[in-house]
């Protein structure tokens, strides 16, 4: 499955790991079970009804991939965990301020519009959200890719860290590893919906050129 | 031609005014993209964000032209892709698409930005830094001088440059702007 890069050709990248058709719907259904599971997690943590939604698994040039939650001087917080275990890479929480700061009331338990700047506790409060949609979310996935492969090992996240950035410069960061070998990025993206509202939150999970080899080898390709 | 903006890659995007430093222009200023490489001849300005990626603008004061290369990773090592992509292929590219409009290798400056560690402040050269270093390398190896640079730190880049007066300004989230 070959597709334009962003040196203007049809030609593909020869150190390029593209997933088949068939491969990224398998891998779809390991995700949804991740998703779900984060979920049921976070209504946990808030106590609201919360959804999560996996809006697309997708390889995407770099190029597009780093304007994806906004271009030129738009700015976004984001909460980014390097992953490793089963898979490698980023998974990153991404958020504009007015729904990050949102969350940090909602989390503290305030009236929304209580917090208004980016200070410790807000921050925290979007750090420990992010930590636990973020565990729920690899533990389901790694059980569910054991079914791919039995020596896949539990995916671990790192403690995640807090940056208010251009989106643009944070997603280059996060696209990094993968862009190495690759004109290309797998990408899923979730969003979210909590009390039936839906959020400008954001969950991006790219993992690393090692990962990216490692599931087109072992997710089935039929 | 010389008027157009040329570019090796996905294309510049004109839509934000050139706000040079001290004054605001009429003309719009181009957007560089990731792996891209833009030069013009008409004084336009050119724009680009960075993270860990390095920005290098390269200005001809007597022709008044320049171009900016907004390059991912330090070097090329049998990885394809287009030169924008790696120090090693894009310094000398957008020299030979200067060269072509008519600039003198002799008579350019540089001015670099960017190589920001943005999600990691661990131990070890991080991809940024690798970047500036690879950076001036290759501008050193081709005698060209670096006038200005805004390199490193955890924070990114926005990096706007005048090619009428090769002056770069740069923009920081949470910080006042800077001139290089």
């Amino acid at each position: 499955m070959s597709r334009p890069t962003n040196n203007g050709t049809n030609e593909p990248d020869m150190n390029d790991v593209q997933l088949t058709g068939p491969q990224v719907e398998q891998l779809s259904v390991a995700l949804h079970a991740g998703v779900d599971d984060a979920a049921a997690a976070m209504a946990r943590w808030l106590s609201v009804p919360s959804v999560m939604t996996l809006e697309s698994l997708d390889q995407i040039s770099v190029d597009e991939a780093v304007t994806l939650l906004g271009a030129d001087l738009s700015t976004i917080c984001l909460c980014a965990m390097q992953v490793s275990g089963g898979l490698n890479g980023q998974l990153v929480f991404a958020f504009d301020d007015d729904s990050g700061l949102a969350l940090a009331d909602l989390v503290l338990k305030q009236p929304t519009g209580s917090t208004t700047t980016w200070n410790d506790v807000a921050q925290s409060a979007a750090l420990e959200t992010s930590n636990i949609i973020g565990c729920s979310y690899l533990n389901a996935l790694s059980d569910n890719l054991v079914e791919f492969d039995s020596s896949v090992r539990a995916i671990i996240p790192s403690p995640p860290v807090f940056r208010r950035d251009f989106a643009e410069s944070l997603l280059q960061a996060v696209m990094m590893e993968q862009a190495v070998s690759s004109d290309t990025v797998l990408l899923t993206r979730v969003r979210f919906e909590l009390n039936r509202q839906p959020l400008n939150w954001t969950l991006l999970m790219v993992p690393d050129p090692s990962s990216l080899k490692r599931l087109r080898e072992f997710v089935p390709d039929e | 031609m010389n008027n157009m903006p040329s570019s090796n890659g996905s294309g510049s995007v004109p839509d934000t005014p050139c706000a040079s430093p001290g004054r605001r222009q009429d003309a719009a200023s181009l957007s560089v993209r990731i792996a891209d490489i833009t030069v013009v001849s008409g004084g336009e300005c050119l724009r680009t964000l960075l993270g860990s990626c390095v920005g290098i603008a390269l200005h001809d004061p007597y022709q008044k032209t320049g171009g900016l290369a907004h390059v991912m990773l330090p070097s090329s090592q049998g990885h394809t892709g287009p030169p924008g992509k790696f120090m090693d292929t894009a310094i000398p590219e957008l020299l030979n698409q200067l060269s072509r409009m008519g600039s003198k290798v002799a008579a350019m400056t540089a001015r670099i930005a960017g190589g920001a560690s943005m999600l990691n402040a661990s131990a070890g050269t991080s991809i940024g830094d690798q970047n500036v270093a690879a950076a001036e390398t290759e501008l050193s190896r081709l005698r060209i001088p670096i006038v200005g640079r805004h390199c490193g730190g955890t924070s990114g880049r926005r990096m706007l440059f005048c090619t009428q007066t090769g002056s770069v300004r740069i923009e920081v989230v949470g910080a006042g702007d800077a001139e290089i």
